[in-house]
């Protein structure tokens, strides 16, 4: 369990995140969302412990400051987009192997890193894959190799970074219930841009503008808020029915 | 397939490791044949510096390359050289080769020269690109400065202009111990720097949330390199494109970028690179020309490399 209390952040003296107050259980999907330039970003590199904070970030009973970072990164996770160099290509599988860096004991990786490798490209259905560069990836594959490398070393707390950008719908909808189904035993904070996307996948749905949360509250409270996501985004939200359950989206005209 | 991985690496740097002595052994007793006990005395201090100064340099080209996720950089590109021989040449201009104050001198003007690079290259974008731009004035700078100094030294060190472009040809026995401590810190600082240099190939982001404090390991990675380049460049001169052309040499046979191979492999390679070139420099065209610096050709061989690289760095993007 992760509870922020009366926090503020940011970067050097440039406080971005106001008074937040939030608690990220040990299972489920939280999605932050908001403007751009509210803070969603900011507060995941806060949690991995990036930037400094004032007021108290509790995970598991201890204070963040009182974790060193190799325990820290052990327990949390944080993946936004990878850096590629063209010309120091890797492959998923060195670069997942890489990603086994706490939680690998010797010099080399062993059995059991390797495992962990092949039960994660298993998982993310990732396993055509694990040979080739990636550079040579597409931004949908690219996207899923995000995720296994957030996940190969097992850590408790998986913190996304807009895992839906630069995919296409179909993928969106398997990465759907990729998410759900790892928030089913562990827990998952992800950012995102897309408010339809937030509704389906999250359990919990924070609403974060200029720094400040505005709406905290479960996937099936969002319906009654659409008010206020208007008022944060300055834009349309419709409420339609599909089915028998009802959906949000905006309305660009 | 762990095992398989660990075997092949074992056993290629095995094979590397018994090339180079035997071609060492060969090049020093049998072939040309010496014509006393002297010539095999100088060969032996020449063919074992150069070797050892050869590893050193393929080690440091691997750090800075994989530290600064840069393809393109090596000592003598990012300036390192040009600033530890301008401050031997002052060193030996003002006092003469003093053995023990070379290493220390060339450490200070090296990385004073890197940091000079990094600062500019940081102010006009940070990009592998203006690292590239910064050095190449920076080291212009002191190797211009060091050519005009060069003349003005003759009659302290007679083969200033030699070890411009870099050369073995003043090997000797009070060299070794220089050669040997370049070694010792790129050999001890590998087991402690390859496998968290690795995390920074995807982004000091990434590398952050893994446990690894990138701004340090990079420090690490290219202070160590600087240090150890700057003596062997204080002892040997500027020998250019073996740190940047080895690691990709390495990289392209080990078919990987894993820094815990990429690192000892291109040290290996660059050792046997310098070998061969400095036994061309000491063997061609010797009798018309006299000796040609082992610097120049291995120039003449890297630069084409260093093209190419740069070449494929814009065509990919």
């Amino acid at each position: 369990m992760i509870v922020i209390k009366r926090m503020y952040s940011g970067y050097g003296d440039h406080m971005v995140l106001k008074n937040i107050n939030l608690d990220i259980t040990d299972r489920g999907v939280t999605c932050i969302i908001g403007p751009n330039g509210a803070g969603k970003t900011t507060l995941l590199r806060t949690i991995i412990g990036m930037l400094g904070y004032k007021g108290s970030i509790v995970i598991d009973g201890r204070e963040l400051t009182s974790y060193t970072r190799r325990e820290l990164s052990r327990k949390i996770s944080y993946s936004s987009q990878i850096d590629i160099v063209e010309l120091l290509p890797l492959t998923v599988r060195e670069a997942l192997l890489t990603a086994r860096y706490p939680v690998s004991r010797g010099f080399w990786e062993d059995r059991e890193d390797y495992e962990a490798v092949e039960r994660v490209a298993r998982m993310l259905n990732i396993e055509d894959l694990i040979d080739r560069r990636l550079q040579e990836l597409s931004m949908g594959e690219l996207q899923r190799v995000t995720i296994a490398l957030s996940l190969v070393k097992n850590p408790k707390y998986i913190l996304l970074d807009e895992p839906d950008a630069h995919i296409d719908i179909g993928y969106k909808s398997s990465l759907i219930k990729l998410l759900r189904s790892i928030g089913r035993e562990k827990s998952v904070v992800l950012s995102t841009h897309d408010i339809l996307f937030a509704y389906l996948v999250g359990d919990n749905i924070v609403l974060i503008d200029n720094g400040e949360i505005v709406y905290r509250g479960s996937r099936n409270k969002l319906l009654s808020a659409i008010d206020m996501i208007e008022k944060v985004y300055g834009a349309k939200i419709a409420v339609f029915e599909y089915g028998d359950e009802k959906y949000l989206t905006p309305i660009y005209i | 397939m762990i095992t398989r991985h660990k075997l092949l690496f074992t056993a290629a740097t095995m094979i590397l490791l018994l090339i180079l002595l035997v071609t060492m052994i060969i090049l020093i007793y049998y072939y040309p044949k010496p014509a006393n006990i002297f010539v095999v005395e100088y060969r032996f201090n020449r063919v074992l510096e150069a070797v050892l100064s050869g590893i050193v340099l393929g080690f440091t080209g691997a750090y800075l390359q994989s530290s600064l996720k840069n393809p393109l950089v090596d000592h003598y590109i990012l300036g390192i050289g040009g600033g530890a021989l301008f401050s031997v040449y002052l060193l030996v201009l003002f006092i003469g080769v003093e053995i023990y104050l070379v290493p220390l001198t060339a450490i200070t003007g090296g990385l004073i020269a890197l940091t000079l690079t990094v600062l500019i290259a940081e102010s006009i974008g940070g990009s592998d690109i203006s690292y590239v731009l910064s050095g190449i004035g920076v080291n212009s700078l002191f190797s211009g400065a060091s050519i005009l100094l060069s003349y003005m030294i003759l009659a302290k060190q007679p083969y200033a202009i030699h070890i411009l472009m870099g050369s073995f040809i003043t090997a000797s026995p009070r060299w070794l111990p220089h050669t040997i401590i370049a070694l010792i810190i790129v050999s001890t600082t590998y087991p402690l720097l390859a496998k968290p240099l690795n995390t920074l190939l995807l982004g000091d982001t990434y590398a952050y949330q893994l446990g690894v404090d990138p701004g340090r390991v990079r420090l690490y990675s290219i202070i160590t390199a600087g240090v150890a380049s700057s003596i062997i460049v204080g002892c040997f001169g500027l020998i250019g494109f073996i740190g940047l052309v080895s690691p990709h040499i390495a990289r392209l046979i080990a078919r990987t970028t894993d820094n815990r191979i990429v690192i000892p492999f291109s040290g290996l390679l660059a050792g046997l690179i310098l070998l061969t070139t400095d036994t061309l420099s000491r063997t061609i065209l010797v009798s018309t020309t006299g000796e040609i610096p082992a610097g120049a050709i291995s120039s003449v061989f890297g630069a084409p490399f260093f093209l190419i690289l740069l070449y494929k760095r814009f065509k990919a993007r």
